[in-house]
């Protein structure tokens, strides 16, 4: 994180910042709830499907990296980290596990 | 389009605008008549519709198209009352522009004043009062007029840079850096403030005496300095810091002090800049220009890349000789 | 461009994903025991990573954060000039008659360049 006095000389516009979270917060919240169809029409069970959601999510991750941000994080995101690789994981977590039970459900009854 | 690129639009574009004033006054004919909203059937309303007919207002009063002017502002005043503190504003302006002569806006000058006589916090009547002083080139009563206005509203920039632009049209220039200082105070990213004070410093400097020039030079060039540092490329900052960092190469050119010095002095005053850091912002300012005139597109001011290219090229004739 | 790839993907995808649920569902209800078919499990894979690149691709542009990148391209923009350009025109100080005795000189000026 950058500290005042280089806030100070390079200061950041509040608005863009929310304005990017907002877009990739959208994104999370539809592709989560994607990835929990997917898993659960392909009947994953516990671990295997949690791993496929983390996986999806890296995929997902990469996919804003370079269509979005053109490869150039830090342009666009004050914490690269918590914003763009790992943002919104355990979030988005609730609605895949939602949407994955109701598939499984649906498909095996 | 906002509200305010209203008045840097071209003659052609304020034309076009205006000429689509009768066709927007059928279409919302019925807007704003109605008091009473009902639910599913009457749209909701909408702060656009009202900020269209202000821009049209505006470009109307400006082609001379006063019929259509009055309309739209019959229009706000049927919607907004006309003891709307904006409204009245707006009334002022229509008025002041269909004035035949002097008399005329002396009259509407006489109803500004009975107007604040009875509410002195009315902001768009009393900058209305202080426009037509000024145009009527009765400067001093509008700086007066102004000051006042300051005090009782400390935080309006737009008020504090019309003072200033009213001080250097006196060329009170140290009243002027005032102004525009306590601008940045609420405005700290401003980025055309700062090159506008490097703009106001400068022309101090090239009018003061010889013992502040220094200086002033010195703090226009910081000043540029932060409005490119604000501003990637911005065409404005990097010609003003060309024009600055020449004139101070050019006044004194062999000083010899080393660049250790660019720290602060315990006095709270800033050094003047060692030449070496002069001679580097100088480089630095005429790579970025001709790279910009090289660059821009037809998008650009036209008239800015011009005159950076004048002052490119005086700058290498003069190094030639 | 951008929006009408994106739509076409996302479309395609929930094609095939509505399809790889249906066909799950009836592959379930014959064979209870058998796992998922292959081709079943590419065309659910294959529509998540359609409808995912579909929905990156029409997502609204990212803003740039920092003050410097931001200005420079509000400045650069036709007609733009930021936030801060208000405090140059300075709307509530506007002196009309200046501004229509301007726009009556360019129209004179447009009407003899005209005739000569």
């Amino acid at each position: 994180m950058p500290t005042e006095r280089e806030l100070a000389i390079s200061p950041l516009v509040q608005e863009s910042v929310q304005h990017n979270t907002q877009v990739i917060s959208n994104i999370r919240s539809l592709t989560a709830s994607l990835f929990g169809v997917a898993s659960g029409i392909l009947g994953l069970e516990s671990y295997s499907g949690f791993l496929f959601y983390l996986l999806g999510t890296f995929f997902v991750s990469i996919l804003i990296w370079s269509i979005l941000a053109k490869g150039k994080q830090r342009d666009y995101f004050q914490g690269v980290w918590s914003e763009l690789w790992a943002g919104d994981v355990l979030n988005g977590g609730m609605s895949f596990v939602l949407t994955w039970t109701l598939f499984y459900g649906l498909v095996r009854a | 389009m906002s509200l305010s690129s209203l008045l840097r639009q071209s003659n052609a574009e304020a034309l076009s605008l205006s000429q689509q004033t009768a066709q927007y006054l059928r279409k919302h004919a019925s807007t704003g008549i109605s008091t009473i909203h009902i639910p599913f059937l009457s749209y909701p309303e909408s702060t656009d519709v009202w900020l269209m007919y202000e821009k049209l207002l505006l470009s109307c009063l400006r082609t001379g198209d006063d019929k259509a002017a009055f309309n739209c502002l019959e229009k706000l005043i049927d919607r907004f009352g006309a003891t709307n503190e904006r409204v009245m504003g707006l009334r002022g302006l229509y008025q002041e522009a269909v004035a035949k002569d002097d008399a005329a806006l002396e009259r509407v000058l006489q109803e500004y004043d009975e107007v604040l006589a009875e509410d002195t916090v009315n902001t768009p009547v009393a900058k209305r009062r202080i426009a037509l002083l000024r145009s009527l080139s009765r400067t001093t009563e509008a700086i007066d007029a102004l000051t006042e206005l300051l005090e009782s509203s400390p935080t309006d920039i737009e008020a504090w840079t019309e003072l200033s632009d009213l001080y250097l049209s006196q060329n009170l220039f140290p009243q002027a850096v005032f102004c525009l200082e306590e601008v940045l105070l609420v405005a700290p990213n401003a980025w055309n403030i700062h090159a506008q004070l490097g703009e106001v410093l400068y022309i101090s400097a090239m009018n003061g005496n010889e013992s502040s020039e220094g200086r002033s030079l010195a703090e226009a060039a910081r000043r540029f300095c932060r409005s490119v540092e604000l501003c990637d490329d911005y065409l404005r900052g990097y010609y003003g810091l060309k024009l600055t960092s020449d004139r101070m190469l050019s006044t004194n050119p062999n000083d010899t002090r080393s660049t250790g010095q660019v720290a602060t002095v315990d006095n709270g005053e800033l050094p003047v800049l060692p030449t070496a850091v002069v001679r580097r912002l100088n480089e630095q300012a005429t790579f970025k220009l001709a790279e910009i005139t090289r660059t821009s597109n037809s998008s650009c001011n036209v008239a800015d890349i011009n005159a950076a290219k004048d002052l490119l090229n005086r700058s290498t004739q003069r190094k030639q000789r | 461009m951008a929006s009408s790839s994106s739509k076409a993907l996302i479309a395609l995808g929930t094609i095939l994903l509505a399809h790889a649920c249906y066909s799950a569902y009836e592959h379930s209800a014959l064979h209870l025991a058998a796992g998922l078919p292959l081709d079943i499990s590419i065309e659910t894979v294959l529509s998540v990573v359609f409808i995912c690149v579909g929905l990156v691709l029409g997502a609204e542009e990212l803003k740039p954060i920092s003050w410097r990148v931001w200005a420079g391209r509000a400045e650069r923009e036709s007609g733009g000039g930021g936030p801060f350009q208000g405090l140059e025109d300075r709307l509530g100080f506007v002196d009309i008659r200046v501004k229509r005795k301007d726009f009556a000189d360019w129209v004179r000026d447009q009407g003899s360049d005209n005739k000569g």
